[in-house]
């Protein structure tokens, strides 16, 4: 391991060894005096590859890019740690510590927001070779330029300033500006959102061509399921703040395992309209992950959540049960208005908001007695603005394994895991339960 | 708006060659543009190294204070400041084109009615004067100009980049008609404490500092003949002291051949006009320390805070409070009354304590407005960009936050330069702050206060009107800027309709 390069060297090629080791990481944002603390990556275990390419999917919110920040070092774990070529990142410091910023890099989501708009191309992308002293200013022009040509701009670029750049082009610059230091490691935000599918194509094509020639390893982060399909050798699907399944992106797309992934993949459209019937619907919002769940992050909304043996229900009921658990969700996430603080002090229910409720989850079904008492008591929790008791009270009336436990690894097939009770062998196979098992 | 054609023909190939290079390769430009300066600059040589000089024995003998007061012992620099004296006073005597040996006021007729001698050309002391301080108002936006036609010439010949963020925000503000008054009158507030020496129809040594060490010889009509008397004999005989007394008002002689712009002051006499040039350097010197020092504190206060945040943030923000609580004048009156016989209070008559202490009571002031900016600034993503390759934070802070409040620094910064120099003339008013003989403005007002209803109105009133011309001036140019830097609020206002209205079609 040779220092004297500026970094360049300093993390020996090879593939196959493990460049990148998260094991329980835990990223929170303080939410304030007054606002809740927001768990944005809660327990996640990750492992990347040296020279591989590991695609992150998962909705909007589910703490995608706090994990890119938190590799690069930009955000200061809660707990857990992530060890870069096998030395924790938090035991660097000093000058040890500045000599990792060059071996990992980031390419921002925000292309206009992470260029300095008041500094023209050449000296934004010579930036990290300045702040790191890399060789003599002669050498980094020429880096400069040879960076610029790698990414496809041409060297007149280098005097233009970002706000006369198309999107496509600042992007470049991005990645120019990433690779600058030729990092061993690099986390791509969402590399191509907002771009048009020929821009689109070439900055992938570039990054593809850019890992060869480098030998570069990648965490590609994208909403589009496409780009990750075409670029990531291994897929991890996020949800809440956790991976909940991975494993070679062919065999993940081909074969889904956990029902999550299964709902995502349903949601890319097909190639004919008639196949978007497959569509499995997902039920409520992505919750804000301020709580720790006791069970699977994802049961609220599981399409097939496990359904305790006490209860022989029909699907409808259950339906009704789940529309029910997702309204006091929702009313323990918001906050209560004056009259409902109000009524919950006095102990008095809104008759109206009762007879509502029952109105939504009874209409139409006719559970048995015992059942129909306790959707009763939940209901009068609710309309009596205690949404946190009513929660309470539903899971232990209704609640499986999936609210009560968090799922552990189940190996699905070769280098595939996947967080699901119903891996387990008492249970049916999420694939079976949503009527497309692998085709 | 030139397109961003690609590729652009236009744009050099090579963009490594330095500035230099570039002026090698095409040095017409340059040459036309440094040839005119080198006339400007060498008509004014003389006062220029003079004044240059000066600065630098000033430095000199100010660290030799601050050292000789560290150390308890003195630091011998007598042999230097002579030696910087002798060259200053050699520079002087280089003859330059805007002084009043080349183009004198002072004379005195040789018979009653009869022509004047002494003057230039033999003309009316009046019209010298006129002459010359034309001329020098005239050479001061020559100068400012040329500096700005320079950039020009730099930004179309030479520039390295096509273009710049900074081209838009300087075409704004030449659009800005009220940004550019406000330029107008800070540049000619600079000319005339620049050239306050020269500008006025008398020195402030000869007529302010010591009257008594000058003659001043004239016409004296009761004998028919040419006479001599002490600079302050004169100045007695013709003070304007308000109703009954006598009274030499504005564009008026006295009678002693002396002409007075804006007239004379009360007891003893001195000449308002020199008064006042020379109180503009003052103003001008305090305005500018004071201004330089809250802003270091200011920017200092919001990088640090607004990169770090949190507690960072927070005990900033408690610091500039609690300055911002103290009632500014009643501090400043304070100050002044502490430092009294201080030796701090005789550097420059006391306007060093003055802007001393305006600059560290007014930095909070400053810091609040530039505060939004900076958070805005800290929050981009090109801040997290720097600190993910190790940028060191102090680097980030100059280039990346610096530059993006540097502006509003300029915009508020001149807003409350204004401020400054009313606090400085309200001192004066109280007979605090900047003390005789060194001319202040606020002192003028203090003594023409008890005659503002007479005949001798011109005492208080004209530098009243003065500072408030500045202070608006100074006003106007942050304005002026902030527009330029900030479309947005100019379109709110109104400016920016005329640029859009033509698009309709």
């Amino acid at each position: 391991m040779s220092e004297s390069d500026g970094g360049e060297a300093s993390v020996s090629a090879g593939r196959g060894e493990t460049l990148i080791e998260v094991s329980d990481l835990q990223v929170r944002y303080d939410g304030g005096w007054t606002g809740p603390t927001v768990r944005a990556v809660d327990g996640l275990d990750l492992r990347i590859e040296r020279g591989e390419t590991l695609g992150l999917v998962g909705e909007s919110g589910c703490g995608k890019t706090t994990l890119c920040r938190a590799l690069v070092g930009l955000e200061r774990p809660a707990s857990g740690a992530v060890r870069f070529d096998g030395t924790p990142v938090a035991d660097r410091s000093g000058a040890d510590r500045r000599r990792w910023r060059g071996d990992v890099a980031m390419v921002f989501q925000d292309a206009d927001a992470s260029l300095d708009d008041r500094l023209p191309v050449g000296e934004l992308v010579r930036e990290p070779l300045d702040a790191h002293d890399w060789k003599r200013p002669a050498d980094r022009r020429e880096r400069v330029r040879d960076l610029l040509d790698a990414v496809g701009l041409d060297r007149a670029w280098e005097r233009r300033y970002p706000t006369r750049l198309s999107a496509g082009q600042r992007r470049r610059v991005g990645v120019a500006r990433a690779l600058a230091l030729r990092p061993a490691f690099v986390a791509l935000d969402e590399p191509v959102s907002g771009l048009d599918a020929s821009v689109r194509a070439g900055v992938l094509n570039l990054l593809a061509d850019l890992q060869d020639e480098f030998g570069l390893t990648y965490l590609l982060v994208a909403h589009d399921l496409s780009v990750v399909r075409h670029l990531a050798d291994r897929t991890a699907v996020m949800y809440r703040g956790t991976i909940l399944e991975r494993g070679p992106t062919e065999a993940l797309f081909a074969d889904p395992a956990h029902p999550y992934t299964h709902v995502l993949l349903s949601a890319i459209p097909g190639p004919e309209p008639s196949s978007s019937s497959d569509r499995i619907p997902l039920r409520g919002s992505p919750a804000t992950p301020t709580e720790q769940p006791s069970g699977c992050p994802f049961a609220g909304r599981c399409p097939a959540a496990i359904r305790p043996d006490a209860h022989a229900l029909d699907d409808g009921t259950w339906e009704r049960i789940d529309r029910l658990r997702e309204i006091a969700r929702e009313r323990c996430r918001r906050a209560p208005s004056l009259r409902e603080r109000a009524a919950s002090i006095l102990g008095i229910g809104t008759g109206a908001d009762a007879a509502d409720l029952r109105g939504a989850v009874l209409d139409g079904i006719d559970p048995p007695p015992a059942v129909r008492e306790e959707i009763d008591a939940a209901i009068d929790h609710l309309a009596a603005g205690r949404p946190a008791q009513a929660r309470r009270f539903l899971r232990a009336a209704f609640g499986s394994e999936c609210d009560r436990e968090r799922p552990a690894d189940h190996a699905v097939g070769e280098e595939r895991e996947s967080h699901c009770h119903r891996h387990r062998e008492e249970f049916d196979s999420p694939g079976d339960v949503l009527g497309r098992s692998g085709e | 708006m030139t397109g961003a054609h690609d590729p652009d023909p236009d744009l050099d190939p090579n963009p490594d060659t330095s500035l230099t290079a570039r002026v090698r390769r095409d040095p017409g430009p340059a040459a036309r543009w440094g040839a005119v300066m080198a006339v400007l600059v060498a008509v004014e040589a003389g006062a220029l190294a003079a004044a240059l000089l000066s600065v630098v024995a000033s430095v000199v003998a100010a660290l030799a204070w601050l050292v000789g007061g560290a150390t308890g012992a003195g630091v011998p620099v007598e042999g230097v400041l002579a030696a910087l004296d002798g060259a200053r006073a050699a520079a002087e005597a280089v003859p330059t084109l805007l002084s009043r040996e080349t183009i004198p006021n002072q004379g005195h007729r040789t018979a009653a009615g009869g022509p004047w001698t002494g003057t230039f050309l033999g003309l009316e002391p009046a019209h010298a004067w006129a002459l010359r301080a034309a001329l020098i108002y005239a050479y001061a936006f020559l100068i400012g100009y040329w500096l700005f036609r320079g950039y020009l010439v730099f930004r179309r010949h030479y520039r390295a980049a096509e273009w710049t963020p900074r081209d838009d925000r300087l075409d704004r503000f030449r659009d800005h008609g009220w940004g550019r008054f406000g330029l107008v009158v800070v540049v000619l507030f600079l000319a005339t404490a620049a050239f306050a020496p020269a500008l006025a129809p008398t020195t402030p040594e000869r007529n302010l500092v010591a009257p008594c060490q000058h003659q001043v010889t004239y016409y004296d009509e009761a004998a028919g003949s040419v006479a001599s008397t002490p600079v302050c004999t004169a100045n007695l005989e013709s003070a304007s002291n308000g109703a009954g007394g006598p009274n030499v008002g504005p564009l008026s002689y006295d009678d002693y051949g002396r002409f007075h712009p804006f007239g004379t002051l009360p007891t003893p006499g001195k000449d308002l006009f020199t008064f006042l040039a020379a109180g503009a350097r003052v103003s001008l010197f305090v305005g500018l320390l004071a201004m330089g020092i809250a802003g270091t504190l200011a920017v200092a206060f919001a990088l640090v805070s607004a990169y770090y945040r949190g507690p960072v943030d927070l005990a900033a923000v408690v610091a500039g409070d609690s300055v911002m609580t103290l009632p500014s004048l009643l501090v400043l009156i304070l100050v002044a009354a502490t430092f009294e016989g201080h030796p701090l209070a005789e550097v420059y008559s006391g306007a060093l304590v003055v802007a001393l202490a305006l600059g560290v009571t007014r930095w909070p002031f400053l810091w609040r407005a530039i505060r939004g900016p900076s958070l805005g600034v800290a929050g981009r993503t090109w801040i997290d960009a720097a600190r993910s390759f190790g940028q060191h934070p102090a680097t980030t802070m100059r280039r990346h936050m610096l530059p993006a409040i540097a502006g509003y620094l300029l915009v508020y910064g001149s807003m409350m330069l204004g401020g400054v120099l009313v606090a400085t003339a309200a001192l004066s008013f109280l007979n605090l702050g900047v003390q005789p003989p060194t001319p202040e403005w606020g002192r003028a007002i203090s003594l023409g206060e008890p005659y503002v209803a007479t005949q001798s109105w011109h005492v208080a009133t004209i530098p009243g009107v003065l500072i408030t011309l500045v202070v608006t001036g100074f006003n106007a140019l942050g304005d002026g800027v902030r527009d330029a830097l900030d479309p947005h609020t100019a379109a709110e206002s109104g400016v920016a309709v005329a640029a859009t209205g033509g698009d309709g079609g």
